[in-house]
């Protein structure tokens, strides 16, 4: 797995875990799960998306310089 | 306690529990492979890359003095029947070899370009993405453990009968569970509390927390001279923070405490645990003992051990540690409690 391949994964997995955590939601909902959902998973999901955006950046970067240097 | 839990499944949030985790395998597989590319396409630049292209330019140059010879030849010997030979085929090689070893130039330009650019896009990667690894790495596992605790706290209030049951679902009793109809004298770990914001700590704050945990020894009183013998067991350093956990808490924007794990299984070493000397009593060193608890439990661990400052080993006790030896300090005629604390894990 590469730059490509681990930036869908990211992708992938982050839908998941979101899509995972609003079927958790319909069994806790109460302060701290918001507190939970804002806190940690939110920022953590931000975080995710400048990860996959310098990902994305990498994967054209690395294209341009095999096509120039192969 | 403001407000209750209202929680209908325990599965539910166990399994959210278990897909953290393998999200955080997931994450941690992806930015590891990323980076592995990235660090190949180096390699291939600066060792594969600029040795075949410059291996290029000498083969190119003497094909292309071959072509140039033919085509000198041709311009000065005439045909058999004396008539002037035509050299358009040996003009188009010498043409096409010419290209071919400019290319061959441009090539070895590029790989000196693109090795240097490469060099510095995966620095600017490694500061885009480094919080989000330390997230996936060092926050998951505390959100796991105060979901685990929450899972905990709830099923040891079934295991009371308050719900008449011994169903971890909540559902199959009929309603939500509330946190504070919880006896007290139940013997379930306190959470630590969430007015105390917890963090993983990034490189650049290293310089910040060497300065804490300085400015913490104070609390017993050292000399100026004895505070500097105690600096280099107190460094904290870049390197070590991406690649251990460290935790901050912060008030106002100010890092106030932080604590930072380190070993390999089955032991953990509770390397620091420092507070702001002027904060000390507000909970915040126990709050950092809970999450370091929590996350060496996370994490697998077994047992953690500390070196503790002999003024500070009293705190340690009354936490549930115990001393099991000792061993030097740098300070001479002083020795240091080493203590112990099991650990539940449960990875």
């Amino acid at each position: 797995m590469g730059v490509f391949e681990g930036r869908a994964q990211l992708g992938k997995s982050m839908k998941e875990l979101m899509l995972h955590w609003s079927e958790t939601k319909m069994s806790w909902d109460d302060s701290q799960s918001k507190q939970f959902e804002e806190k940690f998973l939110a920022p953590m999901e931000a975080d995710l998306r400048n990860a996959v955006g310098a990902m994305d950046h990498m994967a054209v970067i690395l294209q341009q310089i095999r096509r120039d240097c192969e | 306690m403001a407000e209750g839990a209202k929680v209908n499944s325990l599965d539910a949030l166990k399994h959210f529990k278990t897909y953290l985790w393998k999200f955080s395998e997931a994450a941690n597989l992806a930015l590891a492979d990323a980076e592995s590319e990235m660090q190949r396409m180096l390699l291939w630049l600066e060792t594969e890359q600029g040795a075949y292209w410059q291996g290029q330019i000498r083969k190119r140059t003497e094909i292309l003095s071959r072509a140039n010879e033919l085509l000198r030849y041709k311009q000065i010997y005439k045909s058999p029947t004396g008539s002037r030979q035509s050299t358009i085929e040996e003009e188009k090689a010498v043409q096409i070899a010419k290209r071919r070893l400019l290319e061959a130039q441009e090539k070895v330009q590029n790989v000196v370009k693109s090795s240097r650019r490469l060099t510095k896009e995966i620095q600017t990667y490694k500061g885009s993405v480094q919080r989000f690894a330390t997230s996936a790495q060092l926050d998951v596992p505390v959100a796991a453990a105060k979901l685990d605790n929450m899972v905990a706290t709830l099923e040891a209030y079934m295991s009371l009968g308050a719900t008449g049951g011994s169903s971890t679902d909540a559902a199959s009793s009929g309603g939500a569970f509330t946190r504070a109809e919880l006896p007290e004298d139940r013997p379930v770990e306190p959470p630590p509390p969430d007015e105390i914001p917890i963090r993983g700590a990034v490189p650049e704050e290293a310089a910040t927390l060497t300065d804490l945990a300085l400015r913490s020894i104070q609390t017993w009183r050292y000399s100026p001279e004895e505070t500097e013998l105690w600096r280099p067991p107190l460094i904290v350093r870049e390197d070590y923070i991406a690649t251990s956990p460290v935790f901050v808490t912060e008030r106002d924007g100010r890092i106030i405490g932080f604590y930072g794990l380190s070993g390999s299984p089955p032991h953990v070493r509770l390397a620091y645990l420092y507070v702001d000397p002027d904060k000390v009593r507000l909970g915040l060193g126990t709050a950092l003992w809970h999450h370091a608890i929590q996350t060496a439990s996370q994490l697998g661990y077994a047992e953690l051990q500390l070196t503790s400052d002999p003024n500070a080993e009293a705190f340690f006790i009354k936490l549930g540690a115990r001393r099991f030896a000792k061993t030097a300090s740098p300070l001479e005629g002083q020795e240091l409690p080493v203590l112990r604390f099991p650990l539940a894990s449960d990875k």
